[in-house]
């Protein structure tokens, strides 16, 4: 079981939040977000990703209890 | 005195509020060509007219308020103006630029700008119009807050004509009036926040300033800034920043990004990382409490929020006060920073310094230095606390004057977060250590806008390396002279952001996207021969940035990329070389112990801002002495020759009295050495 | 630049009466003059003159329209990108900046909100920074 969070703008694109899932990789949570919310894997894969707080990649392999994060391009303030 | 260029209306007043005389300021088609408008013309009005020896709070010290040559001609999110002066706070010249209509107003009364001397003995309320100032008597609008405030100045306006006059306006709060070093100047529900030119304003007795009129922006090649615009709108609205980051989360978006990356400045920038941010963060904002996006005039942006506050829709929180009034002071309630931030708008106080000031005495008690009653988390009695600052009663009293003032009298200067006298941003530059060179070297004080903004490559929408101290500070000096120009064009600086192709922001992962990012720490070399001969770049960049042709469109000045970055030299290394008056050294370009000597993640030594290093490449890059004082060769090189200061620096330097190796300066890199 | 009335004002009062900026002024049955500082080129008195007396800031006279022939602004809904400066410079608030549609719209644009105060005066569609406002009668 992992959990899955989504920041950024595409979170509000697509309404999800957050979840708790089976993933032994980021993209196998990437595919199963795609899923939960009808919109284009591409579009999660684009993301950048942080597991446990730490810089991870789309083929980065995701264990058991980790939380995996994934942020849409930010912008400035 | 008329002027042969399009996008400005050729004439500038000059206020004397003791006296109430107004005549012509005397500003030429020559100068309007070497600083465009803005904050460059304005550092030029302040640098002639300031001595060493002028006081922030004398009839001396001018308050000028300009707008650049893209103001009211369509160009997009172009209706800003600036306001400068020099700042109680800092004790130099400062510069805040706002969005708000005063600026597109101000034009339509027929002005590029205004410039304001001396001090009424009555409050005072000027009205711009149509080019003619009328002094209205302001007895009975001062004590009110920003909001009444404005009010009033439609009705007593709509009283005179008959009917409600559409006008701009610009007022001060109860905390312009007893001159908090950090207060404001308001329009609309803009802020102009920083460095407090709202005390200047509040010393000088002017409650508000309004303008109205029916004039017309005349462009100079209109046809083709008319098409420029159309597509230049189109572009900004497809961006992934600006055209759906931005409008969706606004600034407040960023919270979330920072914490992932430890740059969430939190309990006074002990940590990166604030336990409790999806509490905070831009998503919960908008998700539960953002009701309309709202934008300036003239913007397609839209990254303004507006929230319920005790049933009344007013302006929601941006990054700054959401990071600082946040984990900054470890709050947890995002309903009570919706009410403060209204709350510091309508006592007229930048969010910023006021936020990190409490933080600072919140630590300040917590190492048993200065009994003051405050403590983190503990958040029940801040808005009593706000209203003390704004009045000056009790602590209140104390904490208008700053931090920098608090840890001189109370001790803890390695934890005041300001550089200059001015409170930094919410971004932790421990872990964008280009935004801490940018932080300390600001010509403002610990600003993230003037330091150059490096963070949006270190972490924010680009994956440079935020540690290594390689090729920041070459790319520090190119950003804040681009930024420069466009904040003095009379553009926000959000328009920028589109500088960066749309596929290197949505793409992360592209192999373009990372070479690119690979590449900045290492292209130092290449970014110096630009900085040091900006003339190479003789020609516009389609598409992606449109601000140099626009101006060229507008103005009917010989424009191009290059010459609009040298522009931006030019006027950075003249507020230096007026701060350099003031005593401004590389020792004042300087960030508390806590973000150069302590790293954030203990163990790594990385993770600190290794300033002293940086610093010795910047000045460099940017033709100054290692000392902070820009050459007479720099001033000459950028056109600034005819400045009546050259020639007391050309004899100050021949009498050896700007040293261009500081003593300890190997000892300072030593030490730091990363 | 503003509009100027000519001698064949009869003081009719109809334009002072009507001006969204309180720029005319004169007594009744004299010749009424514009404030060409306050003046904003909207034509409306020109379109309201019984006696055709009021020439534009080009010299050409104004001629009288009746409020149904007045040309409505109509806004090209893609183009738009809600910069509001339409609105701004509506003189008698008739544009608007939409209300959301749904919660976290960011595509909010400028409508006319109240067709009925619109006196026609194409000041909107001339402020435009990118032409997306043309004109029809109803």
């Amino acid at each position: 079981m992992v959990t899955i969070k989504l920041f950024g703008s595409l979170r509000l694109k697509t309404g999800f939040k957050e979840m708790q899932a089976y993933a032994s990789s980021v993209s196998e949570a990437c595919a199963l977000l795609a899923r939960a919310t009808g919109h284009d894997k591409k579009e999660f894969k684009n993301c950048l990703f942080v597991i446990n707080g730490k810089q991870g990649k789309y083929s980065s392999a995701l264990a058991e209890g980790d939380e995996l994060v994934l942020m849409s391009p930010s912008g400035g303030g | 005195m008329s002027t042969k260029y399009g996008g400005y209306m050729g004439k500038v007043l000059k206020i004397n509020v003791s006296t109430r005389e107004v005549t012509e300021y005397p500003w030429s088609d020559e100068e309007r060509r070497l600083f465009i408008g803005g904050k460059s013309m304005a550092a030029k009005i302040l640098g002639d007219n300031l001595t060493s020896q002028t006081k922030p709070f004398s009839a001396e010290n001018l308050l000028v308020i300009t707008t650049g040559p893209l103001t009211g001609t369509g160009a997009p999110s172009s209706s800003r103006f600036n306001v400068s002066t020099l700042s109680p706070q800092t004790k130099i010249i400062t510069s805040s630029n706002c969005g708000g209509n005063f600026g597109y107003y101000l034009k339509k009364a027929g002005l590029d700008g205004l410039v304001i001397e001396g001090r009424s003995e009555t409050p005072l309320w000027l009205h711009i119009r149509n080019g003619e100032v009328v002094f209205n008597d302001a007895a009975d609008m001062w004590g009110l807050k920003t909001g009444p405030a404005q009010k009033a100045l439609d009705e007593r306006l709509a009283a005179e004509n008959g009917k409600p006059v559409k006008n701009g306006k610009l007022v001060i709060g109860p905390a312009g009036e007893n001159q908090v070093l950090y207060s404001a100047i308001i329009s609309n529900e803009r802020v102009a926040g920083r460095g407090g030119t709202g005390a200047v304003m509040g010393w000088k007795n002017i409650k508000a300033i309004t303008a109205s009129g029916n004039q017309q922006v005349r462009v100079a090649e209109p046809e083709k800034m008319k098409a420029l615009n159309k597509k230049w709108f189109k572009y900004l609205r497809s961006h992934p920043l600006t055209g759906d980051q931005l409008p969706r989360l606004g600034t407040a978006g960023l919270v979330s990004t920072m914490q992932m990356n430890g740059q969430l400045s939190t309990k006074n920038y002990n940590y990166g990382r604030y336990d409790d941010f999806e509490l905070v963060n831009g998503e919960t904002l908008a998700e539960k409490y953002n009701i309309v996006n709202k934008g300036c005039l003239t913007c397609p942006i839209k990254c303004a929020r507006t929230v319920e506050v005790d049933g009344k829709p007013v302006k929601g929180p941006e990054l700054e006060t959401l990071g600082l009034l946040g984990g900054g002071i470890l709050n947890n309630d995002l309903e009570a920073i919706l009410k403060w931030n209204y709350e510091l708008d309508e006592l007229g106080m930048d969010t910023i310094s006021t936020a990190s000031t409490l933080a600072y005495a919140m630590e300040a008690r917590e190492k048993g230095l200065w009994d003051n009653g405050l403590a983190f988390g503990e958040t029940e009695d801040i808005s009593k606390i706000w209203e003390d600052i704004a009045y000056r009663r009790g602590i209140g009293d104390e904490l208008a004057n700053g931090s920098r003032w608090l840890a001189e009298k109370y001790g803890g200067k390695e934890f005041a977060i300001n550089a200059k006298g001015l409170e930094l941003a919410a971004y932790e530059p421990r872990r964008a250590v280009g935004l801490g060179l940018g932080y300390a070297v600001s010509n403002r004080g610990g600003c993230h806008l003037n330091g150059g903004y490096m963070i949006l490559l270190e972490g924010l929408s680009m994956n440079v390396d935020p540690q290594t101290p390689h090729g920041k500070p070459d790319m520090t000096v190119m950003f804040q002279d681009l930024m420069e120009m466009v904040s003095a064009a009379g553009q926000c600086l959000f328009t920028t952001y589109a500088f960066f192709p749309p596929p290197l922001i949505s793409k992360p992962h592209a192999w373009y996207t990372r070479a690119f990012c690979k590449a900045v720490p290492v292209i130092g070399p290449v970014l110096r021969l630009l900085n040091k001969f900006p003339g190479m770049l003789c020609f516009n960049i389609p598409v992606v940035f449109n601000q140099s042709k626009a101006l060229k469109y507008a103005t009917g000045m010989p424009m191009n990329f290059g010459k609009f970055f040298k522009a931006g030299k030019r006027s950075y290394t003249l507020e230096r070389h007026i701060n350099t008056r003031f005593g401004i050294r590389r020792k004042d370009d300087s960030l508390p112990a806590r973000l150069t000597d302590v790293p954030q993640i203990e163990g790594d030594e990385k993770t600190r801002v290794p300033l002293e290093r940086m610093k010795t490449v910047y000045y460099h890059a940017r033709g100054w002495t290692q000392d902070a004082v820009p050459t007479p060769r720099t001033l000459k090189k950028l056109g600034l020759a005819g400045l009546a200061s050259y020639k007391e620096t050309c004899e100050a330097f021949r009498r050896g009295e700007f040293q261009d190796k500081p003593a300890g300066r190997s000892a300072g890199a030593g030490k730091e050495g990363a | 630049m503003s509009h100027v009335i000519t001698d064949a004002c009869i003081g009719c009062h109809i334009c002072a009466k009507n001006c969204p900026v309180s720029a005319i002024t004169g007594n009744i049955k004299e010749k009424h003059v514009v404030d060409s500082k306050l003046c904003i080129d909207c034509g409306l008195c020109g379109r309201l003159c019984p006696k055709s007396a009021i020439k534009d800031a080009q010299g050409q006279t104004v001629a009288k329209l009746v409020k149904d022939k007045w040309e409505k602004p109509v806004i090209d809904q893609s183009a738009c990108v809600g910069c509001s400066v339409c609105a701004e410079n509506c003189p008698t608030g008739c544009l608007e900046i939409c209300a959301p549609r749904f919660h976290g719209d960011i595509r909010t644009i400028a409508e006319l909100s109240r067709p009925d105060d619109c006196i026609g005066c194409h000041i909107c569609g001339r402020v435009c920074p990118i032409d997306a406002i043309s004109y029809k009668s109803n």
